[in-house]
């Protein structure tokens, strides 16, 4: 079977909303994702992300009727698991902690490629131990939005969708956090 | 964990039977923040239509009978309450419409902005029907604690030794009206001089309406000795509009511009008669005093003249 002949998000949505078992195929669509972007967002021990992961998609599937069809179902589900996190944080009463950087997620040719700051820092070699150090650093707010940017590959627009905010703010936020990141390298004598 | 953790989701949504929300139940929330919305919008509109009321219609046209410089009198008479409850619930209408579904989607300006000017709006309409005036005495009577601005005036008129009264005239106290029977709102009566009136002054205190008067007085006899220096309708039985206050101001400047007029008129003739004993200028202008010594006592007797509205003449 091709692999345009897929069912798109929506309409596993709209076939779990009448069957249950459908949605056992978004959860395998989504899961390996979700996981890893709870891993990012500080959930680094496997059993508590196996708890997370399940509490998401419990969550997901109880909300939705919620899901505008309108809108990206993966920045929806994104929402969601980045809410989780955040409760799970709350419960633990503590600060996320420790980012994986994986091989592939080249993060300093990426940010570097936005050319934003067009200063030569990014072009240094940062190794992924120092930029985990500095992305440790960021405010809970900058981390997040590099997270779903430049691991996570989201558009703007997605990124909106999963923090709530306008796009606008988005490209502010992005750009702040750059910024940020740079002053945060630049302290770790790079 | 691939497999695992599908299956287990599947297993707990069958075990614990959970099932997702009705599309009802989510509309409910989202119904729920705008009618919440739109019942912000219009309470904002509401405070908005009263702040607009007791800050326009707060007696500037009077203010220098009652304060002592602009700058006082505006702080005195700002209306705290209503601008606290304007800007707190357009907060409340700007938390709802983020709240909606799509509604972080909307920039800053225009959260804030949307929310701001359909209260603006409704105000606007609510304000040329009056509703403000209403509304704030209907308040006043309901509620013990609030203050309506008709109060608020009254009680900075009804303060004699300051020289400000509120009330209406009972009954002529003598044939040749030279003195009346005022009752102020606190139900004390007064008797009142009324020579230093001007002739429109005295018809409108005569009239028997409530009136806003400006009187000085001898310090001996405060019962008995007040002179009425100038007579002011009262406007807050209803809606006044901008006409009557504008009419009012008109009626006060010129009232007060023509008694200072007349008294640096007194104090050129005084200041003449110091220089000269025996001679009076005969250029002197529009006087009925035409003696030195009729100068002299005029304005001695002229209590009004030691009134702090009509005092700032050198």
């Amino acid at each position: 079977m091709p692999e345009s002949s897929a069912p798109t998000d929506n309409e596993l949505v709209t076939h779990s909303l009448r069957d249950r078992a459908f949605f056992g195929n978004l959860v395998e669509r989504y899961e390996a994702r979700l996981e890893r972007y709870i891993t990012r967002l500080g959930v680094r021990n496997p059993d508590d992300r196996a708890d997370v992961l399940q509490e998401i998609f419990i969550k997901v599937y109880r909300n939705l009727n919620s899901f505008d069809q309108s809108l990206s179902f993966s920045a929806w589900i994104y929402r969601i698991a980045h809410n989780e996190a955040i409760s799970w944080y709350r419960k633990l009463q503590s600060r996320p902690e420790g980012y994986l950087v994986s091989e592939g997620d080249d993060i300093v040719k990426l940010i570097a490629a936005d050319n934003v700051d067009p200063e030569a820092i990014f072009d240094q070699q940062v190794s992924n131990k120092l930029l985990l150090r500095a992305l440790e650093q960021l405010d809970d707010k900058y981390r997040e939005v590099l997270i779903l940017r430049y691991f996570e590959h989201l558009e703007y627009e997605d990124i909106s969708d999963v923090l709530h905010v306008p796009t606008g703010t988005v490209g502010t936020l992005v750009h702040r956090a750059k910024k940020q990141l740079k002053q945060k390298l630049e302290s770790l004598d790079i | 964990m691939n497999n695992k953790i599908k299956q287990s989701v599947l297993d707990r949504l069958e075990r614990e039977g959970i099932t997702p929300h009705s599309r009802l139940y989510w509309l409910s929330y989202e119904y729920a923040f705008w009618a919440a919305w739109v019942l912000s919008v219009i309470l904002g509109a509401v405070a908005l239509a009263i702040l607009s009321f007791t800050s326009l219609y707060i007696g500037y046209s009077l203010y220098e009978a009652t304060h002592q410089s602009f700058l006082t009198f505006f702080l005195d008479t700002l209306p705290y309450l209503w601008l606290l409850a304007f800007g707190s619930l357009t907060l409340v209408a700007y938390f709802n419409l983020r709240n909606t579904k799509r509604g972080y989607k909307y920039p800053l300006y225009l959260v804030v902005g949307s929310s701001f000017g359909f209260s603006v709006v409704g105000a606007m309409m609510l304000h040329s029907i009056g509703a403000g005036f209403y509304l704030d005495q209907y308040m006043g009577e309901q509620l013990e604690s609030y203050q309506s601005r008709a109060e608020f005036e009254a009680q900075m008129w009804q303060n004699p030794l300051a020289g400000r009264m509120l009330g209406a005239v009972k009954r002529l106290e003598y044939g040749d009206q030279e003195q009346v029977r005022f009752i102020d709102v606190k139900n004390e009566e007064w008797n009142i001089t009324i020579t230093e009136l001007r002739p429109k002054d005295s018809e409108l205190l005569l009239s028997g309406r409530k009136v806003r008067m400006l009187v000085a007085t001898t310090t001996e006899d405060v019962r008995d000795g007040m002179v009425a220096c100038a007579v002011f309708p009262w406007i807050l039985d209803d809606a006044p509009g901008v006409t009557k206050w504008r009419e009012e101001r008109n009626n006060f400047v010129e009232e007060v511009e023509e008694r200072r007029a007349k008294l640096l008129d007194l104090l050129e003739d005084i200041k003449e008669v110091v220089e000269d004993d025996d001679v009076v200028l005969s250029s002197r202008p529009n006087l009925s005093t035409t003696t030195p010594e009729t100068v002299i006592e005029v304005a001695k007797k002229s209590l009004c003249a030691n009134h702090p509205i009509f005092r700032g003449v050198r």
